[in-house]
């Protein structure tokens, strides 16, 4: 029986990722390739000029055809340029599990001279990785001899997989190092189809032997720059999967997958639920006639009175394995206990009940991959949460994702394609973005400015929408200690001096509530003294922090999760015997499609002679999460003019 | 109806009881039983109990068997329910591994067989014999919850000697050291990080416990905890005999006399060698080039472990040199002595020196044991022609060049740092011994920068930046060039000027590496726009500190626990700006001239011909300091801080 590639139990899947997986092996019955005299003497990458190798060639040839196992070989040929180069392909991994045989391992260096020096068979190391009750990884591992800068290294071996499958393989072309050329030659066992991504899309062509190839050439490195899109998003790969040849597009493809969807979630019986359920649901809306009203009292029933299993801090593993799964929404509703999509699935039986168009809403992941229709495959979607209409508007809801607010999804399922699955049909959707405005930090500080130039006084910041999210998730799981850390360390990333207590945590894990901060804070030295005067900076939230961008040049798209907005307003009582010297406002940052803006406001109280600092900000109006490199400058530009505007100082000096 | 009864009845029953059968020993559940302090919420977890019970057989077999008992007080100390069981893979086994939880109510958990995950100790070893079972409790645990664990393993011991912690940071409420002997055998111990130790003796049997051990507080710049922690030294063998077979040593004579048996041998020149040694040297013309061409070949070469026959001693013993050199890598001890051959084509003598890298104060002299060591350098004899920093003299060999072969960015003259004043065991036979390793001069290891900037009347600001840095500081910055691709290392540099100077664009840079001199230089010419703030069209405010140090101190914490390990550092800055036309001073900071036992920072300040001469210097030396000066040690680095944020003020004339 074939069983997809890669299924490995979770706890050993860090030994794989660790392996290098040198690439490229001609079959055994081929030899070496000739070196060129110019891949030997090369001095940089011809690609990507300073990089610390290039690989120079790189075949990989999958052989699926067989019924019982799949066969790959591995030929890669390397040139290194710098000392981590040589670090980087020192070594050699080859981990493989019981029904995998490694074979044909060889290993070669060549000098520029040409002098070459061959891996010993006795330098192969076998052994165990893992061994974990019936599960036992073990790899081959070698040191390339005699490798460093200047040399070309070539490996080769050959896996043979029992019971393995090129069905849904990924087929990588772009790595942490540029590619000269890289080919994969596939030899399918069945109608096989491809999706590329960020590469051309011709994808495979006839080659000899019954396989097919696919070659990429002249591929830089992949780069980590801040605020990029994700990973899928940027490298060039490709997707190969089996598929009958009755589906015709991705229309089709959609069709008949909505069709399991709709088999294996039962849709038909969430979506036309029974007697108890209907009940239950004009039970809870009774009284009330407005829609979104209605789904308010659905949402907050299954918030609040459904234990939601995936965020239930007090099971522990083994308690969470022994539950029984829950059988449909009403065997929800009956424990009274659940999982995020058992949840979803009672909201939207009951949201259904109260005869509103409900539909299941399957997404893509932002996070992994920005979803498109025409990528027909299923591993591109998951279930989001519920669609009710509204008003002749789709609205989302997702009860089972605790933390996630009334109304909204996941920023992750956000602004992205959607399916909307009924029990005969589905139509797709752009889901909504939610603006600025939802995701806010409201920051509020009073404080008092010593003499000595320290700042001290209260702080309380709320956080609403996906801000409120992202906080409640990284401190729902830990203890009160851990929680008082995370936020000295958030504060001491900018304020380093800063001697933080008196600590509250607010509405934790009250999924509707803004997450709130309350602390007390002491800053000696937050402002400098210079003979008279004392020069500090009233944006006490943005002091220390560095700016957004700081390279001139950009390789990738910008992306934002979100966009986001903060309004603050700081007092700070002035020292006695100083007065402001000079005290301007910055120019507030605007640009015309109000992507963005930030606008200072100040004012000085003379009977309490403090300084009202306002600061509001926000970023993404208009949609605008994703931007091109072309507009990276400008989009630089504002962010410094941002940051420089926060930096902003003020001088108060002695009468 | 009764049949149902029952049924129901025996479901109940059922349901009130842990499962029948599962029990766990009375050693556990009597640690379990027992009454913890009170102690600071950011304790996860507190030892009950644990004990390491070494049984020396008639045979020569050690069986050791680990008990381990631990309450889980918050949820943070889950990740300490875990049994582990190290052993070698070629020599050693783990006769049992067993674990129990008790969770608060008083149920318990029996982990059986297949709960044991059995793994290679270090993934980025090609080959290690080292092994580790485990049993992984951790998603078990909650607070109130025990976890315990049996291990027993069987080994043949390579020295009659043993080093035992007994605590590794968390609270222990008891710990325990068992060794049982063959009659006719005795033991001695040493205590480090604690006051001595006596024994409780029965026969040949010896006990040694502590109780009630305070937590180690994990606090930035910290020794290491090994160097925290009551540390037992063991020694044992047949009473009356001398070194027993060299598995016991008397002094560090003895561990020199052993230790040269492994290694002499291995230095092996064949006629390849010789030719590489050859070539390499070249363009020598001194005894100092010939020592640098060959370690920075040799320290070139990649570094890969290969662990075999560790039982046996081979952890010990370097391979080959030949075979290295063919081969092209090898580990610490491969390096070393793969140099020594290469020295001795040219009648240059060179010894292997073991060393304990990570804490220059682990090693303590009183206890010879080569177990204290886990590194390799060499020591290069010298003649009076040659001098370097890191040249000492030997009472009994002379004068010594010492290397690290490992460390591919120090060159040979310096030292890495945490090698510097270590105790490292020199191996030459007869003549070797245990020796303080040099520590380089403070001019060895400086940063000289030089600023050369013009302000604009709008308060932009361009120029220069020229950074000259020898030894360590060199190494550092080396280590960053060759880690980084050409361009992380571009944006490095760029993010070090914005971090000064939002919107700060780097113009051009260059760097050139001089190796051979210990020493890396920078130049970097840059824009800042906006860099001083205009205020009211009258003030114009900047900070004459216009790029930090790359990486700032900041002791946060209100308290310490631990000593404070400070590192020698030592900076001067100067800086001149030429101040934009129309413009006169109005304010500049006061001159800073402090000094402490740590270390001094000056500044000062002088206007010349309009232009600002900034100047300043900091040192910190290398130091010890008890945790009861932790708030001098704070205030220094506070003035620190506070000095590079201070600003002139510059008023329109």
């Amino acid at each position: 029986m074939r069983r997809n590639f890669g299924s490995l139990p979770l706890h050993v899947c860090f030994v794989l990722a660790v392996s290098f997986l040198a690439a490229g092996t001609a079959t055994a019955q081929r030899d070496w390739q000739p070196v060129s005299p110019q891949e030997l003497s090369m001095k940089t990458s011809a690609v990507e000029p300073g990089a610390d190798a290039e690989i120079l060639n790189w075949d990989v040839r999958i052989d699926d055809s067989g019924a019982e196992r799949m066969v790959r070989e591995n030929y890669v040929r390397v040139k290194i340029f710098t000392e981590k180069g040589q670090e980087k392909y020192s070594k050699v991994d080859i981990p493989y599990r019981k029904g995998t045989k490694i074979r044909n391992i060889r290993a070669r260096v060549i000098k520029p001279d040409g002098t070459i020096t061959e891996l010993e068979k006795s330098d192969v190391f076998d052994q165990e990785i893992v061994r974990a009750d019936k599960i036992k990884v073990r790899a081959k591992s070698f040191a390339v001899p005699g490798i460093e800068p200047g040399v070309v290294v070539e490996y080769r071996f050959q896996e043979e997989i029992a019971g393995a499958s090129a069905n849904n393989m990924r087929m990588e072309f772009q790595q942490d190092v540029p590619v000269k050329r890289k080919s994969y030659f596939f030899k399918p066992y069945a109608d096989a189809r491809v999706l590329t991504f960020n590469m051309p899309d011709k994808g495979f062509e006839k080659d000899k032997g019954g396989f097919y190839r696919a070659t990429m050439e002249n591929v830089k490195s992949v780069k980590i720059e801040p605020q990029m899109p994700p990973i899928d998003e940027i490298q060039s790969w490709l997707l190969v999967y089996y598929a009958s040849r009755q589906i015709k597009d991705s229309g089709d493809f959609w069709s008949r997958y909505g069709g399991y969807i709709v088999a294996e979630y039962d849709v038909k019986k969430t979506l036309k639920p029974g007697k108890d359920i209907t009940l239950k649901a004009q039970e809870l809306i009774a009284g009330v006639t407005d829609p979104m009203e209605q789904m308010r009292r659905l949402f907050d029933f299954c918030k609040a009175e459904i234990k939601n299993l995936d965020y239930d801090t007090a099971l522990t593993e083994e308690e969470k394995d022994d539950l029984k799964p829950s059988k449909s929404p009403l065997d929800t509703l009956r424990k009274k206990q659940g999982t995020t999509a058992d949840i979803n699935e009672l909201f939207g039986s009951l949201a259904a009940a109260t005869g509103l168009e409900t539909r299941y809403a399957f997404s893509g992941d932002r996070s992994e991959k920005f979803f498109s229709i025409r990528a027909a495959h299923q591993s591109f979607i998951h279930f989001a949460g519920i669609a009710v209409k509204i008003n002749n508007r789709w609205t989302y809801f997702s009860p089972g994702d605790y933390f996630v607010p009334f109304g909204m999804l996941d920023w992750r399922e956000q602004d992205t394609t959607a399916l909307l699955l009924g029990w005969k049909d589905y139509i797709t959707v752009e889901t909504p973005l939610s603006g600025p405005a939802a995701s806010k930090a409201t920051r509020r500080g009073n404080f008092k400015l010593s003499e000595d130039g320290t700042l001290e006084g209260d702080v309380e910041i709320a956080y609403t929408g996906h801000l409120s999210t992202r906080h409640k998730v990284d401190n729902y799981r830990e203890t009160e200690n851990k929680r008082e850390e995370i936020l000295k360390e958030l504060v001491k990333a900018n304020l380093s001096t800063a001697e933080i207590s008196d600590i509250s945590i607010l509405n934790l894990n009250d999924p509707e509530k803004p997450f709130t901060y309350k602390y007390k804070i002491k800053v000696p030295g937050y402002a400098t003294k210079v003979g008279r005067r004392m020069l500090f900076q009233p944006g006490v939230f943005e002091r220390g922090s560095s700016p957004v961008f700081s390279s001139e040049t950009r390789n990738y798209q910008v992306f934002f999760h979100y966009p986001w907005s903060h309004d603050d307003e700081i007092r700070i009582a002035l020292p006695a015997g100083f007065d402001l010297d000079g005290a301007e406002r910055p120019s507030p940052v605007k640009d015309a499609a109000n992507v963005g803006s930030l606008d200072i406001t100040m004012g000085f109280d003379g009977a309490s002679r403090t300084l009202i600092y306002n600061r509001k900000f926000h970023f993404g109006g208009g949609g605008n999460t994703l931007f091109t490199v072309q507009v990276y400058p400008a989009l630089k530009g504002m962010f410094d003019r941002f940051h420089e505007v926060d930096s902003h100082q003020l001088a108060i000096a002695t009468k | 109806m009764k049949q149902r009864m029952f049924l129901i009845f025996a479901m109940c029953f059922l349901a009130a009881v842990p499962a029948l059968g599962q029990k766990a020993p009375a050693w556990l559940t009597g640690a379990a039983s027992r009454a913890v302090p009170a102690y600071d919420k950011d304790v996860p977890a507190v030892v009950l109990f644990r004990e390491t019970h070494n049984k020396l057989e008639a045979n020569g077999k050690l069986i050791t068997t680990e008990k381990f008992a631990i309450k889980i007080l918050n949820a943070d100390g889950k990740d300490h329910a875990v049994a582990r069981a190290f052993y070698l893979v070629s020599a050693e086994k783990v006769r049992n591994i067993e674990a129990w939880a008790i969770r608060p109510g008083g149920s318990i958990k029996d982990y059986d067989k297949k709960s044991v995950v059995d793994i290679i100790s270090d993934r980025n070893d090609v080959y290690n014999e080292y092994r580790i079972k485990i049993i992984d409790g951790s998603s078990d645990m909650d607070a109130g919850a025990v976890f315990g664990y049996t291990v027993e393993t069987e080994s043949t011991p390579l020295f009659y000697q043993d080093v035992h912690l007994f605590q590794t940071g968390l609270p222990v409420l008891n710990s325990r050291y068992v060794l049982e002997l063959p009659q006719g055998w005795a033991a001695t111990s040493k205590m480090f990080n604690s006051s001595p130790l006596a024994p409780r003796t029965s026969g040949s049997s010896y006990t040694w416990e502590l109780a009630d051990l305070r937590p180690v507080k994990s606090e930035p710049l910290s020794p290491s905890i090994v160097n925290l922690v009551p540390r037992l030294a063991v020694n044992y063998g047949p009473e009356g005999a001398s070194t027993a077979a060299h598995k016991t040593f008397n002094d560090w004579l003895d561990v020199s006399r052993w230790a040269s048996t492994l290694y002499e041998p291995q230095v092996i020149i064949t006629p390849e060698l010789t030719a590489k040694a050859r070539e390499l040297t070249a363009g020598a013309k001194t005894e100092l080039e010939k020592i640098r061409a060959i370690g920075f070949y040799v320290q070139n070469l990649q570094y890969i472990s290969i662990d075999i026959g560790v039982a046996h001693g081979n952890g010990y013993k370097p391979r080959r040199s030949d075979l290295v050199f063919n081969r092209g890598y090898g580990d610490c001890k491969d390096k070393a002595n793969l140099m020594r051959a290469m020295l001795k084509v040219f009648d240059i003598e060179a010894y292997p020196i073991a060393i304990y890298s990570g804490d220059p104060s682990y090693v303590r002299t009183e206890w010879a044991s080569p177990q204290q060591f886990n590194h390799c350098i060499i020591a290069v004899r010298v003649s009076k022609d040659t001098d370097a920093p890191t040249v000492m003299e030997h009472a009994t060999l002379g004068r010594l060049l010492i290397f690290d072969a490992t460390d591919p960015y120090t060159p040979v003259g310096d030292l890495p740092d945490y090698l510097q004043g270590s105790h490292g065991l020199i191996i030459a036979g007869e003549s070797g011994g245990i020796a303080k390793m040099p520590m380089t001069p403070p001019e060895a290891d400086v940063l000289d920068r030089e600023l050369e900037v013009t302000l604009s009347p709008t308060g932009d600001l361009a120029g220069t930046i020229r950074e000259r840095a020898n030894g360590q500081t060199s190494t550092a910055f080396r280590s960053e060039a060759r880690r980084l691709s050409a361009a992380d290392y571009r944006r490095m540099i760029e993010g070090w000027l914005t971090r000064g100077s939002t919107g700060a664009r780097l113009v051009e840079f260059t760097s050139a590496d001089r190796h051979a001199d210990a020493a890396y230089d920078l130049d970097v010419e840059f824009a800042a726009p906006r860099y001083g703030q205009l205020m009211q069209n009258r003030l114009l405010i900047f900070k004459p500190v216009v790029v930090g140090r790359r990486q700032s101190l900041s002791l946060t914490e209100q308290t310490r626990s631990n000593p404070i390990e400070l590192e020698s550092l030592w900076m001067r800055e100067s800086a001149k700006i030429t101040l934009p036309a129309g413009f006169a001073i109005d304010e500049m900071p006061d001159p800073i001239d402090f000094e402490s036992e740590f270390g001094a920072y000056r500044s000062s300040y002088e206007v010349k011909e309009n232009k600002l001469h900034f100047t300043r210097s900091f040192r910190i030396k290398r130091s010890l300091v008890g945790p009861e000066k932790y708030n001098d040690v704070r205030g220094f680095f506070k003035k620190i801080l506070d000095a590079e944020q201070s600003s002139v003020v510059l008023i329109r004339k």
